[in-house]
């Protein structure tokens, strides 16, 4: 698994798991950027083939290019349950 | 020496929505195991599927179902889809309300990297492109039927086309 949140995976318990610093949506890299696709999914296919133990999880050395103040990754309309807690409020 | 890179999970995320799903992550136990089989085929020689939660459908297939999530704020469409090795751009929608998109919309390739699969069997790093991929819609606060159905059919597509290997990403 290529994940942004590695956090959950004391939870979740995926067999095996590359983390990378990507923001939603976009976990390969940005649109245009073949480079990066291409070296994070062999980075990915690296950990698929080489983690021998379970639940394994490596951190891949890619970093975003932009301040994530200014990545913007969500929809406009907020999905239909922020909607619905912020009506709560 | 430089210290080890660490991913920051709540990086790109607002302060309140962080400390909410961080909350959730920690409360949650860990599951009693977890479920490993050996890569034994070299890279080389493998047949690799991709799979993405980005809610990717390709027409005519349906949509995944929005207009229900709109309806119910805590269901999401729980179904699966199969994408060809061939399907860019050009030819597919994306069905997700908790994402922008329009990203994957101009490139394919930043959720769902067929063109580089491509790329890595032509350099010969990677055996073969499987003929179908997958795409489930990665909001769930209920993964029972996910689970129940889905991977288990997802699964069992993958061993149909020989599948060696397969990388999920979580959008």
């Amino acid at each position: 698994m290529l994940t942004m949140m590695p956090a959950y995976q004391p939870s979740v318990g995926a067999p095996r798991v590359a983390a990378i610093a990507h923001p939603f949506g976009r976990p390969y890299g940005a649109v245009g950027d073949a480079d990066t696709q291409r070296a994070v999914l062999r980075a990915a296919l690296r950990v698929l083939e080489t983690a021998r133990t379970p639940g394994d999880v490596v951190h891949l050395p890619f970093q975003w290019p932009d301040d994530p103040k200014h990545t913007k990754w969500g929809p406009d309309e907020p999905s239909p349950i922020v909607a619905m807690m912020m009506g709560k409020r | 020496m430089s210290e080890p890179f660490e991913v920051d999970s709540w990086r790109f995320l607002p302060p309140r929505l962080a400390q909410l799903l961080k909350a959730r992550a920690e409360a949650t136990p860990p599951p009693d195991t977890i479920p490993f089989t050996p890569f034994t085929v070299p890279l080389a020689q493998a047949r690799i599927a991709l799979l993405s939660t980005a809610g990717i459908s390709c027409p005519p297939d349906p949509p995944f179902d929005m207009d229900g999530e709109r309806a119910n704020p805590m269901w999401g469409d729980p179904s699966w889809r199969r994408i060809p090795a061939s399907a860019s751009e050009a030819n597919v929608a994306v069905n997700h309300l908790h994402i922008e998109t329009s990203y994957i919309m101009r490139d394919l390739n930043v959720a769902l990297p067929l063109r580089r699969l491509e790329e890595l069997v032509a350099a010969g790093e990677v055996g073969s492109v499987a003929p179908s991929h997958y795409s489930v819609m990665g909001f769930q606060p209920d993964a029972t039927v996910q689970v129940s159905d889905s991977a288990p059919a997802i699964a069992a597509a993958m061993r149909a086309e020989a599948v060696s290997g397969a990388v999920l990403a979580p959008v």
